[in-house]
């Protein structure tokens, strides 16, 4: 399987992202007792630390490894632009369906759900940071789809 | 939803007629990656009019010659 350097770097971003805050969301929604608002600001600093920590050592690797192809690092030819900008578009929906459910969580009430899950600010802030994940993810999934199958 | 290439193209007959240049070779002469070339010679992407005008003129080809445009079978033939 022969990936451009750009290509590498949306898997390494993909990996880093996922393992990171799919480590973060189980420890918030797992808890057995509702997470504070410090408590998410302190896991979220956290967070950043390690991904950009991950994605530092990653990108070394692949610039390493990547046979001379790492001075394609800083750029983005006409088939990456492309791929890049219908993955945002993918991205975008995401992004917006998110924001229309918070919406609803907000405002419509769920006292008869769990009660963890009643829309506290740290609850809601976590619930808006899964979406963005998520919308995050389905831009990388969607550069990789379009880079392996074309387009 | 994506629509299959119609384009097919004689990149890689050319690239061995002209000194076996390879990939690499080619994509840094045309401005982009080797594997957007890949992508090119396997029909996986469509390039641009400057990219494609620029492949031609590399190999010295008039561009019907380098690119070839299939369009789908249809009732109508004009």
């Amino acid at each position: 399987m022969d990936l451009s350097f750009q290509e590498k770097s949306v898997w390494a971003s993909l990996f880093s992202i996922i393992s990171v805050f799919g480590y973060h969301f189980y420890q918030v929604f797992g808890s057995a007792e509702p997470v504070t608002g410090a408590e998410i600001a302190f896991r979220l600093i956290g967070v950043i630390v390690v991904i950009v920590t991950i994605e530092i050592v990653l990108h070394i690797l692949i610039a390493v490894t990547g046979l001379g192809e790492a001075k394609d690092a800083g750029t983005m030819d006409e088939r990456d632009t492309l791929v890049a900008i219908r993955a945002y578009r993918n991205a975008y929906f995401v992004l917006a369906v998110t924001v229309v459910l918070m919406i609803g969580y907000v405002l419509g009430g769920v006292q008869f759900l769990d009660p963890r899950w009643i829309p506290t600010p740290a609850m809601t802030a976590n619930l808006l940071l899964l979406g963005m994940v998520v919308a995050e993810i389905t831009n990388y999934g969607s550069r990789i789809f379009f880079y392996r199958r074309g387009f | 939803m994506n629509q299959p290439a119609m384009l097919s193209n004689s990149i890689r007959r050319l690239r061995f007629d002209h000194g076996e240049m390879t990939q690499q070779t080619l994509a840094e002469k045309v401005g982009v990656t080797r594997q957007t070339v890949i992508a090119i010679e396997k029909g996986k992407y469509s390039p641009s009019l400057e990219v494609a005008f620029r492949i031609a003129h590399i190999f010295g080809k008039p561009l019907e010659e380098v690119f070839h445009y299939q369009p789908e079978a249809s009732g109508d033939s004009s």
